[in-house]
């Protein structure tokens, strides 16, 4: 890969905790190829329209706005669908649901996952053992179904999703963070402060846990796609929000039935979706191609 | 020996997975008496019900009984279809367990041949890292929605739903369209159940076969820096000869496990192409399950496809231990 703009200096700085990582994100921004410039501005746009898409919704996504099934342009640019409503408003909201549920459920498992695999990692001996074991048993259940059978047991919501999605999604972040910190464990720096008399939680969280982050965000990133696929089988099962709120999933449910008749329908969500997984992997490689270097 | 250690953490993976459906469908809030009988059932025929059911006896009995009943196949009786939830499956299950093995089929082939192209020294990185970009972003439902269109509305090459246009397709012994047409001898039915497969199975295809592309990419690259292939150069073999002999199965392992993972994420990813296709089999039963807050069917369904899993799991296994001497002193 060419380096682009290397900075020497930026390099040189002092390595404190905060300061590398703003060193090495400014470091990383000039060295960008010109493929990963343009999924930088991808990502950068399709995340801040996902995010603020309801601002630029203009219309009410869930009210009767005109005749059901007009085609794309006029006042209604994408359309309106079975129920006369506004699909360009329908599909910003429903791509700010599913991208905010990415967020809080890869923040909620990337926490979980951090905080056990620290505690495994640094702890060690039957600790250690105990946690792993669960965390391999529940590596070894099919993850999307279990998330179904706990969805529909807790009764269909956008929360209960959360919910289901999040307890079969932690475990690897926590075998990640956890074999991490064990391969830390035995660096030079952490037998100091160890010497130093530093053990316990503060010398997980001060010096094992920092060294653990850097792979378990290019993990978290390189989920991203799946779990906004998995979000959106969920939603199509009718386990999201329920009707007539706008999620991608449930749109595309309802919109299937009638795909020979008004194609345009289901494609242009199913192009949202792909958009959105498509802004996931970018970042996912971005992250990645990030830390290789 | 480590066929028999797998086969025991196989099972114990199973007692979980039962022990977790179980522990769930305490916590749901579906009652099986109510939703049997109805809101008007008297508090003496509820009582009467219950008993009979065994919801009187005490949990842990209860699980026992579960469990016992689960092994046996006996997974309860549907809510919406009145019928037990086995027989349902045994009607939905082979259409979609021959939409995934083809599924898997065309993935391995696809990622394979993929892996090896992109992982050659002459590829281009960024056109590499651009396919399996957007490989691993189109989900199989668009492909579907844009098969139909053009294949079946534009062109009329494919059938657009279903997987037979058969009334009389046999319908024994294995469920299996493609294979009950060969033993039926009517290799109509079978010619046309490829027919209908190929569309929704060539669509839901590409995010597997992109994952296991880049899984085999990768191990396939460090495979070829390894010293048994310097070797095998040295020796005067061919680059041909050299992949072929050496580097393929060496870096068959982790995208075998891959594979073996995809199988779960499979099906919930085939879910929505099941339904654009009208494919009769589990999406469908699902979705109808679901919406009829149907919990036995789910329930079912999860620890039938689950088991699925963790087997496929156990025997991938054991088939890398296999290619692998290696591992078999882990």
């Amino acid at each position: 890969m060419t380096t682009i703009g290397f900075d020497s200096h930026v390099e040189q700085q002092a390595p404190g905790r905060l300061g590398a990582l703003r060193t090495k994100a400014g470091g990383a921004l000039g060295r960008l190829s010109w493929f990963e410039r343009i999924s930088l501005v991808v990502v950068v746009i399709v995340g801040t329209v996902a995010l603020l898409g309801p601002l630029f919704a203009p219309y009410d996504p869930v009210a009767r706005m005109a005749d059901p099934f007009l085609g794309p342009g006029g006042t209604h640019w994408l359309g309106t669908d079975e129920s006369g409503r506004d699909i360009l408003s329908r599909l910003l909201y429903g791509m700010r649901s599913t991208w905010v549920s990415v967020i809080v459920v890869l923040v909620v498992t990337g926490t979980i996952g951090a905080v056990v695999g620290t505690i495994a990692g640094t702890a060690g001996g039957w600790i250690d053992n105990v946690l792993m074991r669960v965390v391999d048993l529940l590596l070894s259940l099919p993850g999307p179904l279990i998330a179904i059978a706990v969805v529909a047991a807790l009764g269909p919501s956008l929360t209960n999703t959360l919910i289901g999605v999040a307890l079969v999604w932690w475990p690897w972040y926590a075998r990640i963070v956890r074999n991490e910190v064990r391969s830390i464990g035995a660096r030079p720096h952490v037998e100091a402060a160890r010497l130093r008399g530093s053990s316990g939680w503060r010398l997980g969280r001060r010096h094992l846990f920092p060294g653990a982050l850097p792979p378990l965000l290019v993990t978290i990133s390189l989920d991203v796609a799946t779990l906004i696929l998995t979000l959106t089988a969920l939603s199509f099962l009718g386990l999201g929000a329920p009707p007539p709120e706008p999620e991608l999933g449930s749109m595309l449910a309802s919109s299937v039935s009638y795909v020979l008749v008004h194609p345009f329908i289901p494609i242009v969500i199913s192009v949202a979706v792909t958009l959105l997984a498509l802004a996931g992997n970018l970042l996912g490689d971005l992250m990645q191609a990030g830390r290789e270097r | 020996m480590i066929v028999v250690k797998r086969i025991g953490s196989a099972l114990v993976v199973l007692l979980a997975l039962v022990a977790v459906v179980f522990a769930l469908q305490q916590t749901s809030n579906a009652d099986p008496v109510r939703a049997k009988l109805g809101i008007a059932a008297t508090p003496e025929l509820i009582e009467s019900t219950r008993a009979q059911l065994g919801l009187d006896k005490p949990l842990p009995q209860r699980f026992v009984t579960y469990l016992g009943n689960a092994a046996q196949g006996d997974f309860g009786d549907s809510i919406r279809t009145n019928r037990p939830v086995a027989d349902d499956l045994r009607v939905f299950l082979p259409a979609s367990i021959e939409l995934v093995a083809v599924i898997m089929m065309i993935a391995v082939v696809f990622g394979l041949v993929l892996g090896i192209v992109t992982a050659r020294p002459t590829a281009s990185a960024g056109l590499v890292r651009a396919v399996t970009l957007v490989s691993s972003s189109v989900p199989g439902f668009l492909l579907a929605i844009i098969g139909i269109l053009l294949l079946y509305r534009q062109w009329g090459i494919l059938p657009a739903s279903g997987r037979s246009s058969f009334i009389d397709a046999p319908t024994g012994p294995t469920g299996l369209l493609t294979v009950d047409g060969l033993i039926a001898g009517r290799s109509d039915v079978t010619a046309d159940a490829l027919f209908h497969l190929i569309l929704p199975a060539c669509a839901a295809a590409l995010v597997p076969a992109a994952a296991i592309a880049r899984v085999f990419r990768s191990s396939l690259i460090d495979t070829m820096a390894t010293d048994q292939i310097r070797t095998a150069r040295a020796k005067g073999m061919g680059e041909r000869q050299v992949v072929r002999r050496h580097a393929l199965r060496n870096s068959a392992g982790p995208s075998l496990s891959l594979i073996g993972l995809l199988v779960s994420s499979l099906f919930a990813g085939t879910l929505i192409v099941e339904q654009i296709v009208a494919w009769p089999g589990l999406g469908a039963y699902l979705l109808r399950s679901v919406s009829a807050k149907d919990y036995p069917a789910i329930t079912g369904i999860t620890l039938v496809v689950g088991a699925i899993f963790i087997v496929m799991n156990a025997l991938v296994e054991i088939v890398q231990v296999r290619l692998d001497p290696r591992l078999r002193s882990r």
